[in-house]
């Protein structure tokens, strides 16, 4: 019985440095894309919390948002959208230094609730998005974002 | 491995093969993600491009073409060639106007808040219009679309 016991305690212990020690040996490719992926999740469930937490204080784009309008605007988005579906794409993620070039499609989908049940809208679109992550206090984060003009010539 | 194994994975070879070149080569099916070309092609529906056609001919006037954007990772988009390289281009009134003649569009309903200087085409590239005209000019998708970036025609439609 005690060697079951001191063999369960040492698989909980090898899980622990595991899942402790997975980060040191990820790419920090791999810790970008996961920090997307994360974000994705965040966003489909409404997370405002979880959605903001990966984006850095200095954070701007092209639109001339800063953090502050984000938080605003992801609380307006939220509150419209019943559902939101993100599906991302071709993501490429090229890391130099502290900083981490990240080119993606993104997909989305999102539905509206009307007055009655049948009343139901879906919205569909996708966007390819130019993103910048820094790394702040050892952690990716949304730096600077930048959705590119169509070009067809 | 008996004869009837090896004759059932050549044929899934085959099959698998064959899909392959069609799909990259022949034909490539697209799902319409929202209403730019509607009435012409309804959303949320799989249509089929022909990759093919290009490969024989110039793109023409008034047919719905497969085209994407040049940058990469690429976006893709459909609509329909109204001009053609070197010809001028003006929208005045909802009206399209190439080389000053109107261009007769029965595919569509006119939007008389529609505006656009006119402007030449480029050696080698196509003007695009969605058929979908109810929104303003700013919000819909029309290009300048280099013979290149220009995929396919879909197939079936006119």
């Amino acid at each position: 019985m005690k060697r079951i016991f001191n063999l369960i305690v040492v698989l909980i212990f090898l899980l622990a440095a595991f899942f402790y020690l997975k980060d040191f040996f990820m790419s920090e490719e791999g810790k970008v894309k996961r920090v997307i992926s994360k974000g994705e999740r965040a966003i489909e469930k409404k997370d405002i919390v979880g959605s903001i937490s990966f984006i850095s204080p200095e954070y701007l784009d092209s639109l001339g948002n800063d953090r502050r309008n984000l938080i605003f605007l992801a609380e307006k988005l939220f509150q419209e959208y019943q559902d939101i579906f993100i599906h991302i794409e071709s993501l490429s993620v090229e890391v130099n230094q502290e900083l981490a070039k990240v080119k993606f499609i993104a997909k989305v989908m999102v539905s509206k609730q009307g007055k009655t049940k049948e009343d139901l809208s879906i919205e569909k679109g996708s966007e390819r998005f130019l993103v910048t992550f820094r790394k702040e206090a050892g952690k990716w984060k949304v730096f600077r974002a930048e959705i590119p003009e169509y070009r067809f010539d | 491995m008996s004869k009837t194994l090896f004759r059932l994975i050549v044929r899934v070879a085959f099959i698998l093969i064959a899909a392959f070149l069609i799909k990259n080569f022949f034909i490539h099916p697209f799902l319409t993600f929202d209403s730019g070309m509607a009435p012409s092609l309804k959303e949320n529906r799989i249509y089929f491009i022909n990759k093919l056609i290009y490969r024989l001919r110039s793109p023409d006037r008034k047919e719905i073409i497969f085209f994407r954007t040049t940058e990469d990772p690429p976006l893709f988009f459909i609509g329909r060639i109204v001009g053609l390289p070197g010809e001028t281009f003006k929208i005045k009134k909802g009206r399209v106007f190439i080389n000053g003649d109107p261009l007769k569009e029965d595919y569509t309903q006119l939007n008389l808040n529609w505006n656009l200087k006119e402007r030449q085409i480029e050696r080698k590239c196509f003007y695009v219009l969605g058929d979908s005209r109810q929104m303003d000019l700013a919000n819909h998708l029309h290009a300048q679309v280099a013979g290149k970036n220009i995929l396919g025609k879909v197939m079936g439609r006119r």
